[in-house]
């Protein structure tokens, strides 16, 4: 009886069917081809290459005012894209900065620190299987969250011979390193990094515009600088941690363990006397072992906002003593640094604040250093002209000392690949604090860079 | 008695027909699952994306992006043109979205709000899928430069879509989509799009641009155009944030 029934019904049904072609499956029936196919191109469609060239001038509004920079600096990149499993890119900048020529307001050890410098920064290969990415070369490797800060960016070194001014991805120092990210189930990964790289954060020598505050030492003593040597590379010092992240109901997890020398050196002290009979302090820059734990996480909080943060705890840092005569005046401390953000995004406007906070851990009676720093961190940016005028205002604020850096900013894209930067960077607060150490290096910039 | 016995069994087997095509037609979800697969293919598939952003007649900007799509909800972009832009990718995980700035060198979380160039939204880009996210119903029928055609009322099934509120019209000769409008929660118009240039594309007829319209401001609008739509078989840890890293 169905039989007969369907028998009946199917001509009426194919009827009905040619009729309305649109009543059922009308999607993905097989056409011919009918467009005209684009010529596939070798190397359109696997190699790139980008360059950026940038000239940058700063001029120091602090006393003595004078220019502190007028870099000309070229980065170039090229990528080579084998198939989709394997990956080559190869990346270096270069820069000269004139003013260490033009004007004689710097130390020798400035000049040859800042006046030019050529490395090679991305040189790797990407090794893509289905749940598996290998990263093998010289890279960066980001871990944290936070946009205002470092505190769980622990794999990568720094240069910090402009501060933190500079872009992220200029200040990390690329290490040679391994990186295995395993996805063992969708939204799950599994990190490990290994690392023979022992290069450890670029500080500007003292007379930089940037150079970090050193406390003098009592008077009628000298004080002696050495130079910060990198740890040595040997098996027993190689860097390497493991990090597990995953998504789940929208929250964005990570934990991660991460051992290295500290990229931040302890100044080891040793007292005597110089050859006239002077007391004598030598510091020396040493980069003992450190670990970290860590937990990062973000969230989506409706559709306009982002809650972010990062939670490190670092054991084994080495800090500065009070009594320099006891240990070479430095004391073991864990320390734990967290930052907690919130970013907002409103049509053209975008807002992100921190709350970054770090304290060390243990008997602080012998310690020298700020038991606990607490800074806030805000970021409001607007874009205007089709994001072709884009100004930007940074300001922090560390407390209860009240340092502060404000740093008000106009970009303005002339073109697709040319834009103009204008800005300012304005320090205050004690000589002992991290952002008031640099209120004499108060300057205004002008940037133009071309990237094609 | 047989004449009107096999009249009867006809007549019936026309109301019958007529009722189920009737109640297919009108079913409003099926209708935009249906456009949903004219609009991409099932699956996951990649194809390159250039919007071309417009003040009255002037061109003001021309993007130009790589895109993979994975099972409706994982998507990946990659931004390919102008030099500026090169390096940067987005990432859409249902709900969740990150950009991956070659400056900041690390995923960075942002709001599903933020647009990804003139009036096209990273949803607009990243998800051709209205029928997952979206529930319909049928509002009536019209006619739109001479073709007949469902309008149809789609509701955000989550609050944390792209956009809250759609109105879409579907051809029904073919249920080809052939525009929308999109609403805030208030019902202000936000912008409308048109679907065109209909070409063989992947296994399919496919719109291969979009026209997007600024209802606040009618002079500006942006045009985004696909091509080389390719299904393929895209990794799982390709729709990673971890991965982003390697488009770089």
């Amino acid at each position: 009886m169905t039989q007969s029934i369907r028998r009946r019904l199917l001509p009426w049904l194919s009827a009905m069917l040619l009729a309305f072609p649109g009543a059922a499956g009308a999607a993905e029936e097989a056409v011919p081809e009918s467009a005209p196919a684009e010529r596939p191109s070798f190397w359109r469609d696997n190699f790139r290459y980008s360059v950026e060239l940038r000239q940058e001038t700063a001029f120091r509004i602090a006393s003595p005012r004078n220019f502190s920079k007028i870099r000309q600096f070229v980065k170039a990149e090229t990528k080579f894209t084998f198939n989709d499993h394997l990956k080559m890119k190869l990346g270096g900048r270069a820069w000269y900065d004139a003013v260490y020529d033009l004007t004689d307001q710097y130390p020798p050890d400035v000049r040859d620190s800042l006046r030019k410098e050529i490395t090679i920064r991305d040189a790797y290969l990407d090794i893509a299987a289905p749940k598996l990415n290998i990263r093998i070369g010289n890279q960066q490797i980001v871990w944290g969250e936070a946009l205002g800060q470092f505190f769980a960016d622990v794999v990568t070194p720094k240069d910090l011979r402009e501060f933190f001014l500079p872009s992220f991805e200029d200040v990390r120092i690329p290490i040679w390193a391994l990186d295995l990210q395993y996805s063992f189930l969708p939204g799950w990964t599994l990190e490990a990094v290994l690392s023979p790289d022992m290069s450890v954060n670029k500080f500007a020598p003292p007379g930089a515009d940037f150079a970090f505050f050193i406390p003098p030492p009592p008077p009628g003593v000298n004080q002696v600088l050495l130079p910060d040597d990198k740890p040595q590379t040997d098996f027993r010092h190689w860097n390497g941690g493991l990090r597990f992240s995953y998504l789940v109901k929208g929250w964005d997890l990570a934990w991660f363990y991460y051992t290295s020398p500290d990229h931040v050196p302890a100044l080891f002290k040793t007292l005597g006397v110089d050859a006239a009979g002077t007391p004598t302090v030598t510091l020396d820059p040493k980069h003992k072992r450190v670990h970290h734990l860590a937990a990062t996480f973000s969230k989506s909080i409706g559709d306009a906002a982002v809650l972010r943060g990062e939670f490190v705890y670092t054991i084994g840092r080495f800090f500065n003593a009070q009594n320099i005569a006891l240990d070479n005046g430095v004391v073991r401390r864990d320390q734990f640094r967290y930052v907690v953000g919130f970013d907002y995004s409103l049509g053209e406007f975008d807002m992100n604040a921190e709350f970054q906070q770090q304290a060390i851990f243990g008997p602080t009676a012998n310690v020298a250093d700020d038991i606990l720093d607490t800074w806030i961190f805000l970021r409001f940016e607007h874009e205007f002209l089709d994001a072709k005028l884009v100004p930007e205002l940074i300001f922090i604020v560390g407390i209860p000392e009240g340092d502060t850096q404000v740093s008000p900013r106009l970009h303005y894209r002339v073109t697709p690949g040319i834009t103009l930067s204008w800005g300012a960077d304005i320090f205050s607060g004690p000589q002992d604090t991290l952002y008031g150490e640099f209120d004499r290096s108060d300057r205004v910039f002008m940037n133009t860079s071309w990237k094609f | 008695m047989n004449r009107k016995l096999a009249s009867g069994i006809i007549l019936f087997q026309w109301a019958f027909v007529g009722l189920c095509s009737a109640a297919a037609a009108a079913d409003p979800n099926e209708i935009v699952a249906k456009a949903d697969l004219i609009r991409a293919p099932k699956g996951s598939y990649e194809f390159e994306a250039a919007v071309t952003t417009y003040e009255g007649a002037e061109k003001k900007s021309e993007n130009g992006y790589k895109v993979y799509v994975k099972d409706l909800d994982h998507s990946l972009v990659e931004f390919r043109v102008p030099a500026s832009e090169k390096g940067k990718s987005l990432l859409m995980v249902e709900e969740d979205l990150w950009i991956y700035l070659p400056k900041v060198k690390k995923p960075v979380r942002i709001p599903l709000q933020q647009r990804l160039v003139g009036d096209v939204s990273n949803g607009d880009m990243a998800r051709a899928n209205f029928s997952n996210d979206y529930t319909a119903t049928l509002k009536g029928e019209e006619k739109v430069e001479g073709k007949d055609v469902y309008v149809l009322d789609l509701v955000a099934k989550s609050p944390k879509k792209t956009y809250n509120k759609i109105r879409y019209w579907v051809s029904k000769s073919d249920n080809r989509p052939v525009q929308a409008e999109y609403f805030t929660v208030s019902g202000q118009s936000l912008k409308t799009v048109a679907f065109e240039d209909f070409r063989s594309e992947a296994g399919a007829v496919r719109p291969m641009r979009l026209v997007f319209r600024d209802t606040l401001n009618k002079n500006k609008k942006s045009v985004l155009e696909f091509k080389s739509m390719l299904k393929k078989e895209l990794a799982e840890n390709m729709f990673t944030k971890d991965y982003m890293k390697t488009l770089e």
